[in-house]
């Protein structure tokens, strides 16, 4: 029996006629991700805390629309270990974060290489264990913003591959931090790099 | 192209907000009578806290290590109950009696009860020696209701393991702080968590005991 490409399964599931689950690209972006300061202070002398660079894996369905844009769906999913950084040069861990994203973007080609892609969605925190700055929680669903450029060369576009840069932007403040004393909340950013593989294979 | 670019700007631009940082000052000193200073090295934990299996000392200190824990936004203090005195830092125990179990009251505090928590130095003068020791006693001489007993002991323990973390003075705070010498607050206050945070943030004269 053959089994049903992974496109017809995402169509069914969502309902859509066959014909548009049949153009629907499914593809897997790994990378290394780069996070800025999650919190900037300063007890008895100044301190950051921030993830160390991670992975961070995103899948992501794209659907066409008129004209030159595709509608994508985007799951993110990243790691690492949550770091303070104090002002002598030491670090140490306070807990392994994972965050997780979904967004919906627009996707569209700027050149015959080069894509671009804008997306909004919601970001949440999980903290493998709750303590200190997650002690009361994380803050629940943080709506965050993304871009990402993907560059296919002939070599890698023959491999269905292309070199992704991508970045996020989102506010961070959890109610512990409120509790100590914050009021604002901090403009994070993340920076990943890595490759996009098209599962489907059409591109 | 143009579009997707204005979008990164404008997001950087964003980026460059820098929030308020809040007070940390402390509020009391945590040095002892001689000015040495002593906190629980990176090293060193988690810290491991060992309770004497009578009455419900042993969820009491659970609680009075959380209690504490929840005070340090970044890390810096983390303790774990221990089934084994012999591998712990610091040792819970009551002075004699074991107060009756029964619902804390919520009442006006009662000095139903008392501790007292001591570290002994080695021969250098600058590092303990052993663990730190804990007593909790029940005070006799008047009588009290199980329930004032209780929470009399819940608040003497967290006040303890305060000194435990390296508190090793009272607060003059008699009202607020649960490091005041008689404790009338159930948990560590504003006043304690900067105190305690600025402690771990401070380099100790002293250091920890052997392991």
């Amino acid at each position: 029996m053959r089994r049903a490409p992974a496109a017809v399964w995402v169509g069914l599931l969502i309902g859509w006629p066959l014909p548009l689950a049949a153009q629907v690209s499914l593809h897997a972006a790994l990378g290394a991700r780069y996070n800025s300061t999650l919190v900037h202070d300063s007890i008895v002398t100044p301190l950051d805390v921030r993830p160390a660079i991670g992975p961070a894996l995103a899948l992501s369905a794209d659907l066409p629309l008129a004209g030159p844009w595709q509608l994508e769906l985007l799951a993110d999913l990243g790691t690492s270990p949550l770091e303070r950084h104090d002002a002598d040069g030491s670090t140490a861990e306070i807990t392994r974060l994972w965050t997780l994203g979904l967004a919906v973007g627009l996707r569209r080609q700027l050149h015959p290489w080069l894509d671009g892609r804008f997306a909004i969605g919601a970001l949440s925190y999980l903290p493998a264990h709750s303590v200190g700055l997650f002690s009361g929680g994380s803050g629940g669903v943080i709506p965050y913003g993304s871009l990402a450029f993907d560059a296919a060369p002939a070599p890698l576009a023959r491999h269905h591959v292309a070199l992704e840069l991508a970045g996020d932007l989102h506010k961070f403040l959890t109610p512990a931090l409120r509790s100590a004393g914050f009021t604002d909340a901090r403009v994070v950013y993340r920076i990943s790099a890595g490759v996009r593989i098209d599962l489907t294979g059409s591109k | 192209m143009k579009r997707l670019l204005l979008i990164g700007t404008a997001a950087a631009a964003l980026g460059c907000f820098e929030p308020m940082v809040p007070n940390h000052d402390p509020t009391y000193t945590f040095a002892d009578q001689f000015g040495d200073i002593f906190h629980w090295p990176e090293n060193r934990l988690p810290v491991r806290f060992y309770a004497e299996p009578r009455g419900n000392l042993r969820a009491l200190v659970t609680a009075a290590v959380d209690a504490w824990q929840r005070q340090f936004l970044y890390g810096e203090f983390s303790g774990t109950i221990v089934n084994d005195s012999t591998a712990a830092d610091v040792i819970v125990r009551w002075a004699d009696s074991v107060p009756p179990d029964a619902p804390p009251d919520n009442g006006p505090p009662v000095k139903a009860c008392g501790g007292v928590t001591q570290g002994v130095l080695d021969s250098s003068g600058t590092a303990f020696a052993g663990p730190f020791e804990t007593q909790i006693q029940i005070l006799t001489g008047t009588v009290f209701t199980a329930g004032q007993v209780q929470a009399c002991v819940a608040r003497t323990t967290v006040h303890e393991m305060g000194h435990a973390l390296g508190l090793l003075q009272e607060s003059p705070d008699s009202l607020r702080d649960i490091m005041a010498a008689t404790p009338k607050v159930n948990q560590p206050s504003d006043g304690d968590r900067r105190t305690v945070e600025a402690l771990y943030h401070t380099s100790p004269t002293l250091g920890p005991p052997p392991r």
